[in-house]
């Protein structure tokens, strides 16, 4: 799932000459993106669910088959999570609450990067770059 | 090699929806709609768990079915069993069978 974390980085690089608020438009980047990838995502749900369906004999088997769907699907969501706390922490203008917000948010990117490395891909050095502008939001 | 190909068989999907929301990541940098909130933004979003939920929920239910049919589908209830042997044994014309054997027969 490196897109989400993708979007933080090309979302914000993008739009860093629409708007003078870095920050804004770095949650707006990442939140249009968890948006419009959503059916995306579900398509995918759906095709490793009946892949899954296909290759196990047993309930207990296809959701170990369906493990790394979940598992980037509970990850997006806690992004998600995180992104309407930044969200908050930032309308209210505190620095400080929106620096500790930030950190997790750098938190749930992490995990967003571990589902997808538990599919068993490589993280691309783009994905890596994201979690370290997170680090500098 | 087997196991190359397994792996890249195995990776096939997600590096197809790697590249799809690549694309897609690209596609909403462009839109340039940073005056909206993440909240505004996310306002309709129905969280990705439920969806996994739902696929949980209709694989839980057909392994369940596929447990309530018998392994061997020539395999009857003794009730069946007992009905299909005098309807197979008797020589006579015509069987006669009560409707309450048959309905126990049905319903076993």
């Amino acid at each position: 799932m490196l897109a989400i974390m993708a979007a933080a980085l090309i979302a914000i690089a993008t739009l860093s000459g629409c708007s003078p608020d870095a920050r804004q438009a770095a949650l707006s980047g990442a939140a249009d993106v968890v948006q419009t990838t959503k059916a995306r995502r579900d398509a995918f749900y759906h095709e490793r669910a009946e892949h899954c369906l296909a290759a196990a004999e047993t309930f207990d088997a296809w959701r170990e088959c369906f493990a790394p769907a979940s598992g980037l699907g509970r990850a997006v969501d806690v992004f998600v999570d995180a992104l309407r706390a930044a969200q908050e922490a930032h309308d209210a203008g505190e620095a400080d609450g929106f620096t500790a917000k930030a950190r997790e948010l750098v938190q749930a990117a992490v995990h967003v990067v571990n589902a997808f490395s538990t599919a068993g891909l490589e993280v691309p050095a783009a994905v890596l770059q994201v979690a370290a502008f997170a680090g500098e939001i | 090699m087997d196991v190359l190909l397994k792996i890249l068989t195995e990776a096939g999907p997600y590096v197809k929806l790697a590249f799809e929301l690549g694309v897609a990541v690209i596609e909403a940098a462009q839109n340039c709609e940073i005056h909206k909130t993440v909240g505004e933004i996310l306002a309709e979003r129905v969280p990705d768990m439920e969806t996994i939920r739902e696929l949980e929920t209709r694989a839980r239910e057909h392994y369940a079915r596929r447990a309530s049919v018998p392994a061997n589908p020539f395999e009857v209830s003794p009730e069946k069993a007992r009905v299909l042997r005098t309807l197979a044994t008797t020589s006579a014309p015509t069987v006669t069978l009560s409707r309450a054997d048959v309905l126990r027969a049905l319903e076993s």
